[in-house]
């Protein structure tokens, strides 16, 4: 115990990355009573802001640039949060302690916290760079973003994910002729069942989305000033474009941990705890890969849900100088037009699946199995369906049986909505 | 009495509002929050609080606590 009980000794702690993950670091640590510095660094020149906004009520113009800072940004200096702004980190040097940042500031840390997020995945096909190719992942690309979808006639979405839908869908609200071009045979085919992608496929279809699956992309083509023009396949089709959103997801930005000497694959490396291969350095949100119970393998995962309870997991590990395990139910949720896809824990390793309501009718849910144990929702414009999975699979974690089994399911008087109790409010972890 | 308030936009739909006091809060069929009943007295303040805590986004608030 003694080694844990230093690790609570006081000294700053350090959070890189004034994303999602990392301010609420900040905030929880403060909350929960560090009374010694704490240190915020974002590269970014803007206050933190909520991320999910960007991709739906800031591009329709109904938020403003303040409208999506997270709660509580401008709070910062009263809580005592030192946040540098624009800045970046030169180096971690995990020998003497310290973390330089790019002010020339040097900081000796007691612990860091590395929330450094993704950046967008880049084609790497010629004409990736052209005028006219886009990203959606700051708030400054979506200023970019959003004016461009104001003025394009023609849009083509690279990438048949959420960001790339939710886009599509906004764009074709406005008018704009959208295409989404997606390279697997399946629209979300990284984080959706196969209902929902094929019910996601009809709904863009039928508000007037044009969508190709399979689709691989050989080149982006300019016109003579330079800009992108159209999208051309391998097998010679030319999609036309004024504008070209690259939606093909995010790749973990690790290179400070890497340069420091931590353990880093498919994102940097943690333990059931979120600790890095070094001491009282920790790793949380999209830049972390940390072993997930679903799917018995090290994964990363990109939401809202995973940056904040990560957030405050690290923070009461920190300030209570006891680790723990971190234990969560993944969830997402995703708002494209009318459509709304939220999908809880995680279906990976699913063997059976159950639909649960009437397609036909907008709103249902898919259940996916391991075994007879539920593993997983992917609930459609259903969010009693979502809530009540959420309560069953948040048991299951617990280790009570929620009586919910593939049988049941199965079974002709099968109510989803009668499993999963409300949640001890003591336990309740946001 | 206090007062909930829905900040604009924010919603996400994770229905942990919903989760801890179902009567004060729903979702529609888009999952985002809908506000059953905007006054809360007294004895439900807590209950709202927690609530409103639980909101990963801080789309709501509670007025006057």
């Amino acid at each position: 115990m003694t080694e844990r009980a230093a690790d609570s000794t006081p000294g700053p702690v350090v959070v890189i990355g004034a994303g999602k993950a990392g301010f609420e670091t900040a905030i929880a640590l403060r909350a929960s009573g560090w009374n010694d510095r704490i240190v915020l660094v974002g590269d970014e020149d803007a206050l933190p802001y909520e991320r999910p906004p960007l991709s739906k009520d800031f591009l329709a113009g109904k938020m403003e640039r303040d409208d999506v800072l997270i709660d509580g940004a401008v709070r910062l200096p009263q809580l005592e949060i030192e946040f540098h702004r624009a800045t970046s980190v030169e180096r971690l040097d995990l020998e003497s302690k310290e973390v330089v940042l790019s002010t020339g500031e040097s900081i000796r840390y007691s612990h860091v916290v590395l929330a450094t997020g993704a950046r967008p995945r880049r084609l790497t096909v010629p004409g990736a760079d052209l005028e006219g190719v886009v990203h959606l992942r700051t708030l400054a690309d979506a200023e970019v973003l959003k004016t461009t979808a104001e003025t394009t006639e023609s849009l083509v979405v690279i990438g048949g994910g959420y960001v790339g839908l939710e886009v599509a869908a906004h764009a074709a609200s406005l008018g704009v002729r959208v295409r989404v071009l997606e390279g697997m045979s399946r629209l979300l085919n990284r984080s959706a069942l196969p209902e929902t992608s094929e019910h996601a496929l009809r709904h863009h279809r039928a508000v007037g989305i044009e969508v190709n699956l399979d689709v691989r992309i050989s080149e982006l083509v300019s016109d003579h000033d330079g800009r992108v023009r159209g999208v051309l396949t391998e097998d010679g089709t030319l999609f036309e474009a004024e504008t070209v959103l690259c939606a093909i997801g995010i790749e973990p930005c690790a290179e400070l941990a890497e340069r420091a000497g931590l353990a880093v694959a498919n994102g940097i490396q943690v333990d059931e705890s979120l600790r890095t291969s070094a001491p009282h350095v920790w790793a949380i949100g999209d830049c972390a890969s940390f072993p997930v119970p679903y799917l018995r393998q090290h994964a990363r995962l990109e939401s809202v849900q995973n940056a904040v309870e990560q957030a405050r997991f690290v923070a009461s590990a920190i300030v209570s100088g006891q680790p723990g395990v971190y234990r969560a139910v993944p969830w997402v949720a995703s708002k494209q037009g009318a459509l709304t896809v939220q999908a809880a824990g995680l279906t990976g390793n699913h063997d059976s699946r159950v639909v649960y309501g009437d397609p036909d009718s907008g709103g249902f849910s898919t259940l996916a199995f391991d075994g007879e144990t539920l593993v997983g929702i992917d609930a459609i414009n259903s969010p009693r369906h979502f809530l009540a999975a959420r309560r069953v699979l948040t048991q299951e974690l617990n280790g009570t049986p929620s009586g919910l089994t593939l049988e049941r399911a199965r079974s002709s008087d099968f109510r989803l909505e009668d499993f999963g109790r409300r949640r001890d409010p003591e336990v309740v972890s946001g | 009495m206090h007062r909930i308030e829905v900040v604009e936009g924010k919603c996400i739909g994770a229905g942990n509002c919903v989760d801890v006091a179902e009567d004060y809060f729903d979702q529609g069929d888009d999952a985002l929050v809908i506000v059953l009943k905007e006054q809360v007295p007294e004895g439900d303040v807590a209950e709202v609080e927690r609530a409103v805590k639980a909101c990963p986004v801080a789309a709501l608030r509670l007025l006057g606590a």
